[in-house]
């Protein structure tokens, strides 16, 4: 083995990445040559210096986790209920402008027409009118009636109350989840102050125990 | 990577919130650990772990019960991390320069505490690639197959990777004062 190949598994040499032939090899050319010697032992200082920094005992902990599944599990009932309110809003809107300016929408001779406002006065010239007109004269072509308005605003009244029921059912799941977690949190809050108290006790009768031998 | 136990797994994708709870304090502290190491920073560790525990809680059904619970736990923590190193990218802290030749020698275990203190800044201050599989093979003692199933990177690349850590944190370390001649055997 030669340096360079020595140096590029210096890393793998030191955390016994290396095959036993390979790394038989290896420290065979350590024992002579200073150079790639001196590099393996700062390599190994820089191992043992990443020993000292301690990594402190804490983790998530339990009542932490559950505070925060809360936290975020109303954030998210909050986010719902902002969406249903809009969405009401919105329905509420458009009903109004649909209603107030008579709003009508159709396809006349492949066009599609949208139209507001009172339905135009139909003129026939007469002028115009051929027997043969007059004989295959086709119905006219009446535009929506108020009813028909009325059905398709009721049609679409209906499909957005099915939505705001949807995302009551969906507030309601969530209520549900974030009740389980509270109550969840509050039983371990429970159990810690229970634990306290007994430690509280035990702490008195070994102070009471000491008093007496003294 | 640590052993779990198959019956604990089941009785958690059950949705049985005691064997949650048991998961969580079964792994709090290595993930904890891991995530300080990653970060550099207590604090931010123990918020981040709360995150991963969350997420965990969250992808029950998610989780494929292959044996590889570790696996798919790391994998969270991964990904926490760096979604918090996106955030913080901005807010960078700049680290002081200063080595230890400068400071006013104090008794062996302030020193040692110092030295500590170094080393973990010169760790943070890597590069996120190589940081990690630094942290994974050293500290989490994972071998270079695992890391490259956990990262989905080929071994030969997180070898070169481990490498370059060890490289630039020596070239580091002697700058800020604890090269092997300072810091003895």
């Amino acid at each position: 083995m030669n340096c360079q190949q020595v140096r590029a598994q210096l890393a793998e040499l030191l955390y016994g990445d290396v095959a036993p032939l390979e790394k038989m090899e290896a420290e065979k050319h350590l024992t002579c040559c200073a150079e790639c010697n001196s590099e393996y032992r700062a390599l190994a200082n820089v191992r043992r210096l990443l020993d000292l920094p301690k990594a402190p005992a804490s983790g998530a902990g339990l009542p932490g986790v559950y505070r925060l599944l809360a936290e975020r599990q109303a954030a998210r009932v909050r986010r719902w209920r902002r969406v249903a309110s809009s969405l009401g809003g919105l329905a509420a809107l458009l009903a109004v402008f649909a209603l107030g300016v008579r709003l009508e929408a159709r396809v006349e001779q492949g066009q599609f027409v949208v139209r507001w406002g009172s339905p135009p006065e139909r003129t026939v010239n007469r002028q115009d009118e051929t027997p043969a007109s007059k004989l295959f004269k086709a119905p006219p072509h009446e535009p929506v009636s108020a009813r028909a308005l009325e059905d398709q605003l009721h049609t679409v009244s209906k499909i957005l109350h099915a939505l705001a029921d949807d995302l009551r059912e969906l507030e309601r799941r969530e209520q549900v989840g974030a009740a389980d977690v509270h109550a969840r949190l509050k039983e371990i809050q429970e159990h810690n102050l229970r634990r306290f108290a007994a430690l509280e006790r035990n702490l008195e009768a070994l102070y009471v125990t000491s008093q007496k031998g003294e | 990577m640590g052993s779990h136990d198959p019956e604990l797994i089941q009785r958690w994708q059950r949705g049985d919130p005691s064997a949650f709870e048991e998961l969580l304090r079964q792994w709090q502290q290595p993930i904890g650990r891991f995530l300080f190491r990653l970060t550099g920073k207590a604090d931010v560790a123990e918020d981040l772990c709360q995150e991963v525990f969350l997420r965990v809680y969250h992808g029950r059904s998610r989780y494929r019960d292959n044996g590889a619970f570790a696996n798919w736990l790391y994998r969270i923590a991964l990904n926490v991390a760096r979604d918090a190193g996106r955030r913080a990218r901005h807010g960078h802290v700049s680290l002081p320069r200063e080595g230890l030749a400068s400071e006013a020698p104090g008794d062996v275990a302030c020193q040692r505490a110092e030295m500590a203190r170094i080393v973990a800044e010169c760790v943070a201050e890597l590069p996120e690639p190589i940081r990690l599989v630094l942290v994974l093979r050293h500290y989490e003692q994972m071998s270079f197959e695992e890391i490259a199933r956990l990262t989905n990177t080929p071994a030969s690349t997180l070898k070169s990777r481990f490498a370059a850590a060890l490289e630039r944190l020596r070239r580091r370390l002697q700058e800020r004062g604890l090269g092997p001649e300072e810091t003895g055997p």
